[in-house]
């Protein structure tokens, strides 16, 4: 039968074992976490313009990637400005912002947020037109940009990432 | 010279369990984030928590418990305490050495982020992982574990 103090030595070991298994864990996923913040991508995976006569209307599908193993990013905020390229130019198309503060969103390890985006264009605007001008001439070739921030949640407080990407249509 | 060996590596053994419990409470506590919430953050930097100060405390019992010298305790808690310094500086600033972060000035915040850090956690850690583990002796004299002073 083992002695009490077998049975203390063992139970503070196992509880050591336990603790170091978990330390180095952590540790990995911490040091995962610096990786995971200078990997963190925008992906434009669509962007399909409707253009009526009264009406315009942009749908948009992007993502956002963890191309990393790190768990413990949540998207708290998420702003983004459409541009296309017009000839070189960047012009401005639209801008809108998703907020997830009551709810942040988690992103886990090597997946991503897909967002669909429907977005009415204000047809008064300048950049509305200039859009459409532009677009009903090159209806197969637009090179849209998308420029955002991210706000993260992360276990350092709330971090902003800028996150760019590039799409043909 | 077997027997005094045994007891040798033992003790090492119960020592670097203390330290690898401290670090670990102590860094499990950085990398979840809860010592950096907005009130600590503001008033008073990253910081442990009181939950985070008594799990230190009930943990520190059992190397009390395993060893039953107290002198012999004393001693493990100093090297327990300098080892987990230095385990938790190392861990907190292991992107700088395995080139995850590669910016001087951010290796630099990082490292003097680490020192603060450890600082402020082990000013209230050293004190209770003492209690702790005196704790632990006096309960091993109760249970009879074994447990003689040298006086």
């Amino acid at each position: 039968m083992p002695t009490k103090e077998a049975v203390f030595t063992a139970i503070f070991f196992a509880i050591v074992t336990v603790s170091a298994i978990s330390l180095a864990i952590s540790t990995l996923n911490y040091v995962d976490f610096y990786r995971a913040i200078e990997a963190l991508s925008l992906t434009v995976l669509d962007v399909s313009p409707s253009i009526g006569q009264n009406s315009a209307k942009i749908d948009l599908t992007f993502a956002i990637v963890n191309p990393t193993r790190y768990t413990g990013l949540s998207l708290r905020e998420f702003s983004y400005v459409l541009y296309f390229d017009a000839d070189g130019e960047l012009i401005y198309v639209c801008w809108r912002t998703n907020s997830y503060r009551e709810q942040p969103l988690p992103i886990g390890p090597f997946s991503n947020i897909t967002f669909q985006n429907s977005i009415d264009l204000d047809l008064s605007q300048e950049s509305t037109k200039s859009f459409i001008k532009f677009y009903e001439n090159h209806t197969e070739s637009v090179k849209w940009a998308l420029k955002c921030n991210g706000i993260f949640l992360t276990f350092i407080g709330e971090l902003t990432v800028p996150l760019n990407a590039l799409f043909f249509s | 010279m077997v027997i005094a060996l045994r007891k040798t590596v033992r003790n090492a053994l119960i020592t670097l369990g203390w330290t690898i419990l401290i670090a670990a409470l102590i860094l499990q506590a950085f990398y979840g984030g809860h010592c950096y919430t907005p009130e600590h953050l503001s008033t008073y930097g990253p910081t442990l928590t009181l939950l985070d100060v008594i799990a230190l405390f009930a943990l520190s019992v059992l190397p009390g418990l395993a060893s039953f010298d107290l002198e012999l305790l004393v001693k493990m808690y100093f090297w327990s305490l300098l080892l987990s310094i230095v385990l938790n500086y190392l861990c907190i600033t292991l992107p700088s050495y395995l080139g995850v972060i590669t910016i001087a000035a951010l290796q630099q915040l990082l490292a003097q982020g680490a020192i603060v850090f450890i600082f402020r956690s082990m000013v209230p850690s050293s004190i209770i992982c003492l209690m702790g583990g005196l704790l632990g002796a006096f309960l091993g004299e109760r249970l009879n574990l074994g447990y003689t002073t040298r006086s």
